[in-house]
Order: structure tokens, then C-alpha cells, then sequence
């Protein structure tokens, strides 16, 4: 069972990839955040741009807080494959790093599997 | 060299010489859908332009050790080319866009990737925001925005995506560039004629205000809206956080943010940007550019005095 599950009324799918995702969060504030990103973590960030794509082919999930259905992280999602919900209003407070969570597009939710120790 | 600068009407013939951008404008501009005046400027200019450059950008890739470096030095070099069209553009800007103060400067990269072109924008891959494009730049800083948009063939992002360091031949890449007349958007709209994200035989729109810019990058939710694409009925309208509007100041410098961001009120924000009426006239119009290219296409277009005038179309890239 999850310790708890996210989501929010903006919450839409960017793209459902191949389905859940489930991995440790990154949160990315800045583009000096995308060191961090490892293959196979979930990438949390406000918005993504071009900038932002090295580190969006690594991830098993691309999570962002603005953007709609068509924006860039969407799209390159699309394009590429990865799991990826856009509009997720209050993830970056909800998360940290070193959380395993479950991206899941069938409902538009993360699932927090473990919490990383403070 | 043929003519360097080629008006919208006379584009389709001279596509070979222009990207796939500006080539499906022209194909809109011939079909009578509106979109902005402007004119190409042909990959020749750019070849010209940078052909005395080449072995300095050689020698440039050759004693840089990362792409931040080598980025810096390929800038310097390329904004301060000798552009030898400044004064045919600025004929084309009287003949091609008379009247206009104001225009948006648009990159269309063809860049050389393991010794092969690769076409911007086409269906196998997406050059979407990888160069840049100058807005609200005024008429007398035309001839400087393109040599912008050429160095911007080389920023960072490139070289680290494309691997230049270990790949010259990307040193040979090209670019044209498309000048047309500057809209200042009172909403815009990014459109699929044919969602991708769900697989249903849905048209799909995106719709906020201010500039295209806050949707495409991802700085604000636009409203959604689903129609069916045979009836053009709404299925499904989702309010988005349309938390700011982006708008432009005066472009003077390359390196200058124009950017201007403003916050929307609360009524804004919690009403939809889009009256039912300018959504079926959209919807209208997506089926129509789709019919024209005969495929679904990825549209961004802008509201302005209340016309809607077509920034950009080009096919779906991918679906899920």
C-alpha cells in the first residue's frame, strides 16, 4: 500500500508512456538541479525546456507543476516515450528527493511508495 | 546566388531554399489562410554569410574541451560575421510587410547530424525551441536578429544534443530565417488536429492569453478543450491555471530578455479564455489547414483585434 497518493484538479496527462512509472523523485528548481538526475528517476520540475531534454531521456517519469496537454515537456514526453503528468499542483511540496513514487496516468496520480528518512 | 529574400507568395516554388517552417506558411498564405507577412531568407544567405568563417570554427571545436566553451567562441565568431543583405532586407521589409514597426525573427535550422541534414521540423524529428526565434524586434534591428538567429545554431544546447565536440560535420549546418510581421496576442492557441496524448479521434486545443510562448513552454495551463473532430462538438473543457500572460517589449540586444510576464486576476483565471464561438471558428479552421497538408497538424495561432492569424503548423510528431 502506499504511504499516500498526490493529485489535484490541473493534474492532466502529458503522456501515459508505458505506463506507470515507479522510481525515486528528483526535484529540479533550476537547470543547476539537472546534475542530480540519474537513469530511472522521476523528474520533478516546474517546466521543462530544450535545456532540460538529456536529463528528460534518463528519467522513468517527467512530472511538472505549470504546462498544459501541448506544452514542451508533454510533447517531449510524446515524442520520446516517458510517462509524463503536467499541472501537478503541489508535487514539488508534496515530494522530496529520494521518494519512491508511482506515476500513473490512468488516474492522474502519484503514489508515494516510501518516504526518504529527513 | 538566386534572390536571397522570397516574399510569402512566391515561397511554396523556393521552398528547397527555406525550412519546412516557412514553407508551410507559405503553402497557408497560398491556400488564403491568414498568417503573417513576411518573407524567407534563404539558406544561401547563411552559406554565404558563414563560408569564411568555417575555418575558424574548425579551429574553434578543436581547442575547446566542453560545449560551454566552444559555445561562447562559435557565438563571437558568427554575430560578428559581415552580413552582406542588410540593405535587401530592408527592402523586403518595405516591400513585403509595408507599414509594420515591429517583427518576429524566426530561426529554421537544418542542422548536419553524422554527416547527414536533418530537416527542422520534419515528422522524424523534433528541432521544436531548439533554435531561437526574436520577437517584437524593431525594423532597424532586423539585419542583427538574423545573424542572432544564425549563432544560435551553436548555443550550448545544440552542441551538447547534437555531440559536436566529437562531430564536425555539424560545423556545416544551416539555416534559414523567416522575417514576418510582429501580432501582438490578445489570446493564443495551440491546436491538435487530432489529440495525441489519448488516441481517440479527438481534436484538441489549447487556449490562454497573452503570447504562444507561456503555453508551449510550459509557464502556464492553458484552458483544454476536446471536440469531436467529425461533428466539431465540445466533449470535454477543463479550466487551466492561467496563472500570468506573456507579452514583449522592444527587442535592442540578443542578449536582453524582451519578456514581459504579468499575473492574471482571479476573474481571469477562473473563466475560459475562449467564447464557444471562437472555439468552433478554430475548430473550423484546424480541420481546413489539416485538409490542406493532408495530415494532422500541430498549429499555433494568436488572437489579435479579434482575427486569428496562423503563427505556425506543422505535422504531428508523434503519437502516444
Amino acid at each position: 500500500m502506499p504511504v499516500k497518493t498526490i493529485s489535484g484538479d490541473t493534474w492532466r496527462v502529458g503522456c501515459h508512456g508505458n505506463g506507470p512509472a515507479t522510481g525515486p523523485v528528483v526535484i529540479v528548481r533550476s537547470q543547476e538541479d539537472l546534475g542530480k538526475v540519474k537513469e530511472g528517476d522521476i523528474l520533478v520540475a516546474n517546466q521543462t525546456d530544450v535545456n532540460y531534454t538529456a536529463q528528460m531521456l534518463l528519467a522513468a517519469a517527467v512530472v511538472t507543476v505549470e504546462g498544459g496537454r501541448y506544452s514542451h515537456a508533454a510533447t517531449f514526453s510524446r515524442e520520446n516515450g516517458i510517462t509524463c503528468l503536467i499541472g501537478a499542483v503541489g508535487a514539488m511540496d508534496e515530494l522530496k528527493d529520494g521518494d519512491i513514487v508511482t506515476v500513473d496516468t490512468s488516474d492522474r496520480t502519484i503514489k508515494v511508495e516510501s518516504e526518504e528518512e529527513e | 546566388m538566386k534572390s536571397p529574400i522570397v516574399g510569402m507568395g512566391e515561397l511554396s516554388q523556393a521552398a528547397p531554399a527555406l525550412g519546412n517552417k516557412v514553407k508551410n506558411l507559405a503553402v497557408l498564405a497560398g491556400a488564403g489562410v491568414r498568417v503573417p507577412r513576411g518573407f524567407g531568407i534563404t539558406f544561401d544567405v547563411y552559406t554565404e554569410t558563414t563560408s569564411g568563417l568555417l575555418p575558424a570554427m574548425h579551429r574553434a571545436r578543436e581547442v575547446s574541451s566542453t560545449s560551454s566553451d566552444l559555445a561562447k567562441r562559435l557565438h563571437d565568431i558568427v554575430v560578428s560575421a559581415p552580413f552582406s543583405q542588410t540593405e535587401a532586407v530592408m527592402e523586403g521589409l518595405d516591400v513585403h510587410v509595408p507599414g509594420a514597426s515591429y517583427f518576429a525573427v524566426r530561426s529554421s535550422g537544418a542542422p548536419v547530424i553524422n554527416g547527414s541534414v536533418a530537416a527542422e521540423d520534419s515528422a522524424a524529428l523534433s528541432l521544436a525551441g531548439q533554435y531561437e526565434s526574436y520577437l517584437l524586434v524593431p525594423k532597424e534591428n532586423v539585419p542583427q536578429a538574423i545573424l542572432w538567429c544564425y549563432a544560435s545554431l551553436f548555443a550550448e544546447r545544440s552542441l551538447d544534443r547534437f555531440k559536436v565536440l566529437g562531430d564536425g560535420s555539424y560545423l556545416g549546418s544551416r539555416m534559414s530565417v523567416l522575417v514576418q510581421e510582429m501580432f501582438v496576442a490578445d489570446l493564443c492557441a495551440v491546436v491538435m488536429t487530432r489529440d495525441p496524448v489519448e488516441g481517440g479521434d479527438n481534436f484538441g486545443m489549447e487556449v490562454s492569453y497573452g503570447a504562444c510562448e507561456a503555453l508551449v513552454s510550459g509557464m502556464v495551463q492553458g484552458d483544454l478543450y476536446l471536440l469531436s473532430r467529425t461533428s466539431g462538438a465540445l466533449l470535454t473543457a477543463e479550466l487551466g491555471s492561467k496563472t500570468s500572460r506573456i507579452d514583449h517589449e522592444p527587442l535592442v540586444s540578443a542578449a536582453a530578455d524582451n519578456k514581459i510576464v504579468t499575473p492574471l486576476s482571479e476573474e481571469q483565471r477562473a473563466c475560459y479564455a475562449a467564447t464557444q464561438g471562437l472555439i468552433t471558428e478554430i475548430y473550423r479552421l484546424g480541420m481546413h489547414i489539416e485538409r490542406i497538408f493532408g495530415s494532422t497538424q500541430d498549429i499555433e495561432l494568436v488572437v489579435a483585434d479579434g482575427e486569428i492569424v496562423v503563427t505556425q503548423s506543422r505535422p504531428i510528431t508523434a503519437t502516444n
